[in-house]
């Protein structure tokens, strides 16, 4: 579904007080929200959870977004990263979401019939080095890394300089990589 | 792009995820649509509060087209994102709640009434709903001497409010005029109506404080015009200085606190309240906004509020005066100077044993408390009303004691002894000149 820049100012206006517009504008949307969700949690019951809080905070808060279509992408990527970090925030939420990962992991690598193996396993080892940064960091690498977006964009997005941004990735993906070597090298000496 | 990002972004490369459930997007869709604002799908009749469910199509169309000006107003001047909050937000968020309760805490030196510098304590709790079109209030007041407590319920559908005093078993009735149902629904001093009210004056934005343990953001603001919309305890006129803060806590943009204070320019009259405790969407048991009246409780008055004869009603205020005090008139026409001056002489007047004063003095005692209102009114409305009781009494029958006007070119004058005389303006400047 693609529409004009102008169009989707449009839609953002009706979609305030016309329902159809509202549906019109979510289901644009739902599954970008889907995907940055699931590549933050790795879980996808859980990022159907975050979206549906997203889309909620959406409907509220539609009336105070007066941008552009590309800034409405930022926007709505910012309310789903808060949403996110809140998620991920409780602590208890996050130790719960280590263990899941370590217990089910195996699992999952077992029940893959149609997947790479060798690709999974890497999945697996992502969830763990990305869940156990900080949000702030993960929130940069999904940014960069899967929805593709500038340094500029992750600014405006975050409402950060892109210095400040720059920094961030810096560490971030210094960090990661530290955490995938250290994985990649755990598993090699348990094989 | 460093080695680190190059690893990375090789890293992820391919890396599958799960992809959108389609079943899961379309329940979202339906949980999304049946929560869809209400409001939302009429835009123009969003502020009208309480009134909004229960008026007719003739005063629909009136709010409406004052709606329409308030989301103007709004758009235009509001949407100030600097301070971090969206004040035109909190507004429209205040009008999505259904229901809530908070407290208020008055504090009111040299209320009418008491020895001069005696503080009285008021706390109010509030308790409202919007899906049942009513407000109750638990007052307790503490003049010199004991406390009083009182229920009072703003029944919206019947246009009436009650007021009952269990201490006394007694209760009154004041029927309530749709033209005043809907001035006490834009004046009733809830946060909505005073946030609006904020924001249609000059207020200074004092940023993110910590208030009651919450991250908050507040504005203030300086007018004693804010004082009608404050309630019926600190409107009337009383104070020429009125300032108040509100703080809405950041993060559900919600007023946690509002403080006001007031004071008169002689400093008789000063007054400090805090409104706090708030609660929103709260369930309310439908039970609690109903008034119990047990039959043994006596009824003291029945009284109507109108709108739209505010002048004939201050003449029937000031024939109190002829009638109680000598002929000798209240200096203004603010509800404290007015009490101020007819206290005493009720008191002296109905002393404790003496018979009780009749159901319409009652009647007529009651419309003390809006007297200021009423000639606020009168300005508000443009009828260049003008009252000259510091220096006319009753035995200056052909002094001009109170004036208004009754259309372009009319005043109506009201004398020293209360006989009134319609004039043109001509007649007028010469009687004021006499």
């Amino acid at each position: 579904m693609t529409v004009s820049e102008s169009e989707h100012v449009g839609l953002v206006q009706r979609a305030c007080s016309d329902p159809d517009a509202f549906a019109r504008l979510y289901l644009m949307h739902y599954d970008n929200v889907f995907r940055y969700c699931v590549r933050r949690l790795f879980d996808s019951h859980s990022a159907e959870d975050v979206t549906s809080t997203v889309f909620f905070k959406v409907m509220h808060n539609l009336g105070s977004f007066d941008g552009t279509a590309i800034d409405f992408r930022s926007w709505l990527l910012r309310i789903a990263t808060n949403a996110v970090n809140d998620h991920l925030r409780d602590a208890r939420r996050r130790t719960e979401a280590m263990k899941k990962i370590v217990k089910n992991g195996r699992a999952e690598f077992d029940m893959a019939i149609d997947c790479d193996a060798e690709l999974l396993e890497r999945k697996i080892m992502l969830k763990q080095a990305l869940l156990s940064l900080k949000p702030k960091y993960q929130t940069v690498i999904t940014l960069r890394f899967f929805e593709n977006m500038r340094l500029t964009e992750i600014a405006a997005c975050l409402g950060k300089k892109p210095s400040t941004v720059r920094s961030l990735l810096s560490r971030a993906t210094a960090k990661l990589r530290k955490k995938l070597n250290a994985a990649a090298g755990g598993r090699g000496a348990r094989q | 792009m460093n080695d680190n990002e190059k690893y990375i972004e090789e890293y992820v490369k391919d890396i599958p995820f799960d992809a959108p459930d389609s079943k899961h997007r379309d329940e979202l869709k339906k949980e999304l649509l049946n929560a869809f604002p209400k409001h939302r799908l009429q835009p123009t009749v969003r502020t009208v509060g309480v009134w909004r469910t229960i008026m007719n199509s003739r005063t629909s169309k009136l709010a409406a087209a004052a709606a329409i000006i308030l989301a103007v107003f709004l758009a235009l001047n509001f949407f100030d994102k600097t301070s971090g909050i969206v004040w035109a937000e909190v507004v429209k968020r205040l009008e999505d709640i259904k229901t809530g309760t908070y407290k208020i805490a008055t504090d009111i030196k040299g209320m009418p009434g008491t020895a001069e510098g005696y503080t009285t304590h008021i706390t109010q709790d509030v308790m409202l709903s919007y899906e049942q079109g009513a407000v109750r209030i638990d007052s307790s007041l503490q003049p010199p001497g004991g406390t009083r407590k009182s229920h009072t319920y703003i029944l919206f559908e019947d246009s009436l409010m009650i007021t009952v005093m269990p201490a006394q078993k007694k209760y009154l009735e004041v029927k309530i005029s749709d033209e005043q149902m809907k001035k006490m629904d834009d004046e009733n001093g809830d946060p909505a109506t005073i946030l609006k009210a904020m924001l249609e004056h000059e207020y200074t934005d004092l940023g993110r404080r910590t208030i009651d343990g919450v991250a908050a953001w507040g504005i203030e603001v300086s007018n004693p015009k804010l004082g009608r919309n404050m309630g019926p305890l600190i409107s009337g006129g009383t104070f020429d200085e009125i300032t108040v803060q509100l703080w809405v806590d950041e993060k559900r943009e919600l007023p946690i606190k509002i403080n006001a204070t007031g004071s008169s320019k002689d400093g008789r009259v000063s007054m400090e309240t805090v409104y706090d405790s708030f609660q929103w969407d709260i369930k309310i048991e439908p039970a609690m906004l109903k008034p119990e009246i047990p039959d043994d409780y006596e009824l003291i008055t029945q009284g109507k509020w109108e709108t739209g004869n505010e002048g004939a009603e201050i003449i029937e205020i000031l024939r109190m005066f002829v009638e109680y005090a000598d002929g000798k008139y209240p200096a203004s026409l603010k509800t404290a100077t007015v009490t101020q001056a007819l206290v005493p002489v009720f008191k002296k007047k109905f002393p404790p044993g003496s018979p009780k004063p009749s159901k319409e003095l009652i009647a007529r005692l009651i419309k003390i408390d809006r007297v200021g209102m009423m000639y606020t009114t009168l300005e508000k409305d443009g009828k260049d009303p003008a009252y000259y009781g510091d220096k006319v009494s009753a035995e200056e029958a052909d002094a001009v004691l109170f004036r208004w006007k009754i259309d372009d070119n009319t005043y109506r004058v009201v004398f020293g002894d209360l006989k009134t005389e319609d004039v043109s303006v001509e007649k007028l400047a010469e009687l004021e000149n006499k």
